[in-house]
């Protein structure tokens, strides 16, 4: 009996357990096992090791199994070395920004100050990597001429129109707007039409901090504590809502966990908890409180801290592809992963309500004991965390398998800034500053037509272009330096 | 007791929670009921029957996987291509057997058995060149070397990785 004489079904399983490399050459063998690995191979390798992102999503349905692996594998190789393209998306903004990102497999927005900047996802030629341009913005005005900034902001689902988002301004309004794509022959850049509906208003200064939306329900969280979770294909139907009674940052909600959950990030004694979602409804008392350090300590003395960035974990995780995996970004610096299915909680104290569950990893950047502002998910080999600090614009990034490795760097520009907001992406990493959106692009095939093109401005906005690149400078270190070392004296990388 | 007949009409005498490892005759055994019928199968000789009962009597007792840790087992096939001291040495066999025995595993339904069998195939194929691996496996190289040197040029990437 022969290899090759083994049925087809027998010889994929087979193929499942090779990586890349085996794959690679035994399609070089022979025809039949060619056809074979070009037919099953590839797609195999893409089901076991799935690599999530929205700006690559329109591209990767017309790639061919064998591309999205080589894209996967030379991006994970960038990854391994920390290497990347940095540009910045747009010139700086005039005044210093709050900006907040929204994505779906269409577009990202960029909300800063009163306006809205779409960049949208193209399709790739070739081998070049699926280009980002920016389609327009629009602008909120009110009446005399008020302008009020965005606080928060969500896509929803509108039916694959892409198109359509919940926004929060910081006088209080919350509206549901839809914006036009631009015409075709539109200058790249326009100004974009859009409609209001659905506008309530907060009362009393209070305002939204977050918004998420999954499939039909929306869940918004005050800058008071007031967390909301509406459906939005009911929208006679009472909203479920509940107070936590704190100074509240940031939500997330998962409700293809088997047991669906929203979690908040608030300034309180219990500053990142859990509550359950039973039948579209937010339950009142939290099923978890997480707690952020993962000492030994057994008696567990509530103190004051604060979550400002909440996401989900790294599919390929040690603890498994589980949405029960949740990381948070804390006032102290610490990024903490939970599994909310884990046993190791904390002793029980004497009051009542749920027990404390310690983080099944904690990490930080040695360098940078500054409060973590947004934390997000992805990466290379999807084990990657990412984690946006208060100062210097710096995003530190850590693979799970191995969090002793860590390393960071500065958005282009070395604003002084927090990064307020991120979104990583299997190969990329969209960032925002006070002063502008940023990406890293990890993957293959960037070109100078991937991303807009800046006019250049030297010296004005701080930026310096690499000679000979498309990237531009940032600066970058690994962890491994000692807390001690002068921080002038911490080796410095430029890439 | 369970009387298993094979291809070469030669007859097997088992314990019920050995031979219930196999999916394939646990379905059997509880169409059936009670009976002192033996199974016939068709489909696997004595010597790979032997050694497919080792398999199953070392494992007895071990739970079999049911449909709903598909998807785990997906996620962690990465950490799990090693195989246990065990399962090593018994699937130390001549390539026939090996071939047979992961037959007879997929009749059979033998999940684990089976994914010890493919492991092993991958194990083999893993780190040799093309020429190694046909060599090892009595491939016939049908392609052009044009066609091979362009095959091989579309897969660079995927080299040391």
């Amino acid at each position: 009996m022969l290899l090759t004489t083994l049925p087809h079904d027998i010889l994929i399983l087979v193929l499942q357990h090779l990586p890349v490399q085996g794959l690679a050459t035994l399609s070089i063998t022979c025809r039949s096992l060619h056809d074979l690995i070009t037919e099953f191979g590839w797609k195999g390798h893409l089901r076991t090791n799935p690599r999530p992102s929205y700006s690559l999503s329109r591209a990767r349905a017309h790639w061919s199994p064998r591309t999205q692996v080589r894209y996967d594998v030379l991006t994970d190789c960038a990854w391994s070395r920390s290497e990347f393209i940095a540009r910045p998306l747009s010139r700086p903004w005039s005044g210093k920004m709050q900006p907040i990102l929204a994505i779906n497999s269409s577009r990202l927005v960029v909300a800063a100050g009163p306006s809205i900047y779409s960049y949208k996802f193209g399709d790739s030629k070739g081998d070049e990597s699926p280009p980002l341009s920016l389609e327009g913005f629009f602008s909120f005005t009110r009446p005399h001429g008020r302008q009020s900034d965005i606080t928060a902001i969500t896509f929803i689902d509108d039916g694959g129109l892409d198109q359509t988002l919940h926004v929060g301004f910081q006088d209080g309004r919350v509206q549901r707007v839809t914006f036009d794509p631009p015409s075709p022959n539109a200058p790249a850049g326009t100004t974009l039409r859009f409609t209001s509906s659905a506008t309530s208003e907060l009362r009393d200064g209070d305002f939204l901090e977050s918004l998420t939306s999954e499939r039909n329900l929306l869940l918004s969280l005050s800058s008071s504590g007031s967390a909301t979770l509406t459906d939005l294909h009911k929208p006679t139907s009472p909203p479920s809502t509940i107070s936590l009674d704190a100074r509240s940052w940031a939500s997330h909600m998962c409700l293809h966990a088997s047991g669906p959950y929203a979690a908040f990030g608030t300034s309180s004694l219990y500053p990142l908890r859990i509550h359950s979602i039973t039948d579209d409804q937010l339950m009142p008392t939290p099923s978890a409180i997480l707690y952020s350090t993962s000492s030994s300590n057994m008696s567990y003395q509530p103190s004051s801290s604060a979550v400002y960035g909440i996401s989900q974990g790294p599919v390929a995780s040690p603890w498994g592809a589980s949405p029960q995996i949740l990381v948070a970004g804390w006032f102290d610096g610490q990024v903490c992963c939970y599994d909310l299915r884990s046993s190791s909680r904390i002793a029980a104290g004497s009051g009542p309500g749920p027990v404390p569950l310690r983080p099944v990893l904690s990490l930080a950047d040695p360098l940078q004991l500054e409060s973590i502002y947004s934390v997000s998910c992805g990466g290379g080999s999807a084990s990657h965390i990412a984690a946006g600090s208060a100062r210097h614009s710096v995003v530190s990034f850590w693979d799970v398998r191995s969090p002793r490795t860590g390393w960071s760097v500065h958005a282009p520009g070395n604003d002084r800034s927090p990064v307020y907001s991120i979104i990583l992406e299997s190969s990329r990493l969209f960032g925002a500053t006070q002063s502008r959106p940023f990406v890293y692009d990890f993957g293959p095939g960037v070109t100078s037509s991937t991303y807009p093109s800046l006019p250049e401005a030297q010296g004005i906005d701080g930026l310096k272009r690499k000679k000979g690149s498309i990237g531009y400078y940032v600066t970058k270190y690994p962890h491994t330096t000692r807390i001690s070392t002068d921080r002038h004296e911490r080796e410095l990388r430029t890439i | 007791m369970v009387l298993l007949v094979t291809s070469d009409n030669e007859q097997f005498t088992t314990e019920k929670d050995i031979v219930e490892r196999s999916v394939l005759i646990k379905n059997m055994l509880e169409d059936v009921g009670e009976s002192d019928q033996p199974i016939p199968l068709p489909n696997v000789s004595s010597s790979v029957l032997k050694k497919v009962l080792e398999y199953c009597e070392h494992h007895r007792g071990e739970p079999l996987p049911t449909a709903d840790s598909e998807q785990s087992q997906d996620e962690t096939r990465k950490r799990t291509t090693d195989i246990s001291e065990w399962d090593q040495k018994f699937i130390t066999v001549d390539q026939e057997m090996l071939f047979e025995i992961i037959l007879a595993a997929n009749y059979l339904d033998i999940k684990s058995l089976l994914d010890v069998g493919c492991k092993t195939v991958a194990n083999m194929i893993k780190g040799k060149t093309p020429e190694e691996i046909r060599k090892l496996f009595n491939i016939v190289n049908d392609f052009t070397p044009e066609e091979e040197a362009q095959i091989k040029k579309e897969n660079e990437w995927a080299e040391d990785r």
